[in-house]
């Protein structure tokens, strides 16, 4: 899962990167509006965690913009501000969710797990596909009540194409899901990613769109 | 002891009402009096009527005095009559006079104790004989009595409807006071909308206008001690939320990784610290003027030697000139927190063997310290910010960490002690801060 981290303390943007990542998610760090804007613009997002307080422009504004251009990314507040009030304000300028700081790492995996299976239009928390099921919050993927074991970037690029409900997802698009903007990503290491996952698990579950990219293919 | 009434309302009525009474009772005195004046020369003037027109029958008929004599009692309160000859003889008299003389010695009014009663009496003189007529007094001071009375009754009528129409009148006349005070007891804290001037009550505007200005700067105050509180959950929490989720990290990750965690998490709780260290600094002054304040020169000398250790680990070269600076009009130890927020910074973002300039100077009633560090210095709108939300030093746009509250302490502090903070870029890179205060002896 693809995420865009806003916060423009070093300190706290540090942890929350590193703490989502060993959670699976694929984290992009921004540090100001602009650059949130920016990344926004350039690639794909299952979610924004966004910080009130940004050197250049306040949260809420930022995010006001983002709904009135039609953005709807899932976005997650992260505030030092604790009232009602502001409360009820970032909920009602566009916000799905509000995490008051200190937060618990566990929590916000929680509650980003909860975005984006209402953002997918799921009620359950784990997917299912055919013989597969798959429990993003827990890591846990079944094959007919089978434990398999995949490795996070597996793990991940399957979680974007259950995710994709049937949309052809560019090789970039799975990049970014799978590496984030920090890791290097070398030029076969997708292929061989899809290679892998189609070995564990079926032939059949991803399909190569020629020219476009990849999308999710028949039940296993 | 006085009777101060507690509302205006119970004032008004109070001197209104003691006013109407006042009056009313002048009204009523001379009313009784007028009266009493009236009435008497109406029946002096009866009586005299009376006397004239017995004596003029008198002279057509001899043998009145028979018929007068056998005329028996009048009834009381009526007018008697007695005719008597020179030498003060009783020749005859009416019923219902009394059996002593009435007449008097001589013609005209007069009064008369006869027969246990009082009488007025008038005398005429008619040839040989003197013709008197006579009333009793008692009719006459009964009389008077009920008209007393009546007035008095309508007096009390009269006082207690003006009394009740002034009671309503002046309700009526205060009703804008009663919207006003209504307006203000409806009032939210923190709401915007000014008071509205009470409509027919162009006395109220001037007041309606100053509360309207005071609930403007409370307002304005209101929004910056939340702007305060607001930057200080963000300086106090989001080192504590560094600190938590650097140390889950630590707790899932492994080698290099954990490592790193723990050192951010080190790193958290130092600016946490030092953030906890300058509000408490804060907390310990009240802001209350209470000394002859300590001159500048002196508090700047102090913090250099407070930060000596540091100044000497970095191995600075401290300029310190005063140019007759005085001593600022404020609470010292907020001078003395401004001041060393200032100084902290500058000597910690000096480069090693760099030179911290500290100048102080007074020209008329204001005196100021400049700070200057040969540091990396802000850009314009870096500075601009710095003073805007009080926050420090943003690179790239992230927090390097280390400053927290210092500038936006500074600026409450400076505010709060009626001085300015001003950031300007170094003669050589590096920031100057300037700060301002009124000087003391010239307020």
């Amino acid at each position: 899962m693809h995420l865009l981290l806003v916060e423009d303390d070093t300190l706290l943007g540090d942890g929350v990167q590193a703490g989502l990542q060993l959670h699976g998610f694929s984290v992009a760090w921004v540090g100001d509006a602009a650059a949130a804007d920016g990344a926004l613009g350039s690639a794909d997002f299952d979610a924004v965690i966004l910080d009130l307080g940004l050197p250049d422009e306040d949260g809420l504004a930022l995010l006001g913009r983002w709904r009135r251009h039609g953005r709807l990314e899932p976005v997650l507040l992260l505030t030092a501000r604790d009232g009602v009030t502001h409360r009820v304000r970032g909920l009602n300028a566009g916000a799905d969710d509000y995490l008051i700081k200190p937060f618990d790492l566990e929590e916000l995996v929680a509650r980003l797990h909860a975005l984006l299976r209402r953002a997918e239009g799921r009620a359950d928390p784990v997917i299912e596909y055919g013989r597969l099921r798959f429990d993003p919050a827990r890591r846990q993927l079944w094959m007919d009540d089978q434990l398999v074991t995949l490795p996070r970037r597996e793990r991940a690029l399957l979680q974007a194409l259950l995710g994709s409900r049937g949309r052809v997802l560019t090789a970039d698009e799975l990049a970014d899901r799978v590496y984030g903007w920090t890791d290097g990503v070398e030029s076969n290491a997708l292929a061989v990613h899809i290679h892998n996952l189609r070995r564990k698990l079926g032939d059949s579950l991803i399909e190569t769109v020629r020219g476009e990219g990849y999308r999710l293919g028949a039940p296993p | 002891m006085r009777y101060h009434p507690s509302s205006l309302r119970g004032r008004l009525l109070l001197w209104l009402g003691v006013g109407l009474s006042a009056l009313w009772l002048a009204l009523a005195l001379w009313l009784h009096g007028e009266v009493r004046d009236r009435v008497a020369t109406v029946l002096d003037q009866r009586l005299a009527a009376s006397a004239r027109m017995v004596a003029s029958l008198l002279d057509a008929d001899s043998d009145l005095a028979a018929t007068l004599s056998g005329a028996g009692a009048l009834p009381s309160g009526g007018i008697a009559c007695e005719i008597s000859g020179l030498r003060g003889e009783v020749l005859a008299r009416s019923g219902g006079a009394p059996d002593d003389a009435l007449a008097l010695p001589r013609d005209g009014f007069g009064e008369r104790l006869a027969g246990g009663h009082r009488w007025r009496v008038y005398t005429v003189t008619q040839g040989a004989v003197r013709v008197t007529s006579a009333e009793r007094m008692a009719g006459r001071t009964d009389f008077m009595r009920h008209v007393a009375w009546l007035l008095l009754a309508a007096l009390s009528a009269g006082l207690l409807a003006s009394l009740t129409l002034v009671y309503w009148a002046v309700g009526r006349a205060l009703a804008p006071l009663s919207s006003l005070r209504r307006q203000l007891a409806e009032r939210d804290a923190g709401e915007q909308r000014p008071l509205s001037a009470p409509v027919g009550a162009v006395e109220l505007a001037a007041m309606v206008a100053t509360l309207n200005q005071l609930l403007s700067r409370e307002r304005a105050a209101l929004a910056r001690e939340r702007q305060l509180t607001d930057d200080l959950a963000h300086e106090l929490r989001t080192p504590l939320a560094a600190i938590r989720t650097q140390l889950q990290v630590a707790k899932i990750a492994h080698g290099e990784r954990a490592e790193h965690a723990r050192s951010v998490a080190e790193q958290a709780s130092q600016r946490l610290g030092h953030s906890l260290d300058q509000l408490l600094a804060l907390a310990r002054e009240d802001g209350t003027l209470d000394d002859e304040g300590v001159p500048l020169v002196v508090l700047v000398d102090e913090l250099l030697e407070e930060q000596a250790q540091a100044i000497g680990q970095r191995g600075l070269r401290v300029c310190r000139r005063d140019q007759g600076a005085g001593t600022p009009a404020a609470p010292t130890g907020l001078v003395r927190i401004s001041l060393r927020n200032v100084i902290e910074n500058a000597v910690r973002h000096s480069p090693e063997g760099a030179r911290l300039t500290v100048v102080l100077s007074g020209s008329g009633a204001e005196c100021a310290a400049r700070i200057e560090d040969q540091g990396a210095g802000m850009s314009p709108q870096q500075r601009h910010q710095a003073l805007e939300r009080g926050w420090h030093n943003r690179e790239g746009g992230r927090r390097e960490g280390g400053q927290g509250l210092g500038l936006a302490i500074v600026a409450t502090v400076m505010a709060r002690t009626g001085g300015t903070v001003t950031l300007s870029a170094g003669a050589e890179g590096g920031l100057a801060v300037n700060l301002r205060w009124p000087r003391a002896g010239t307020v």
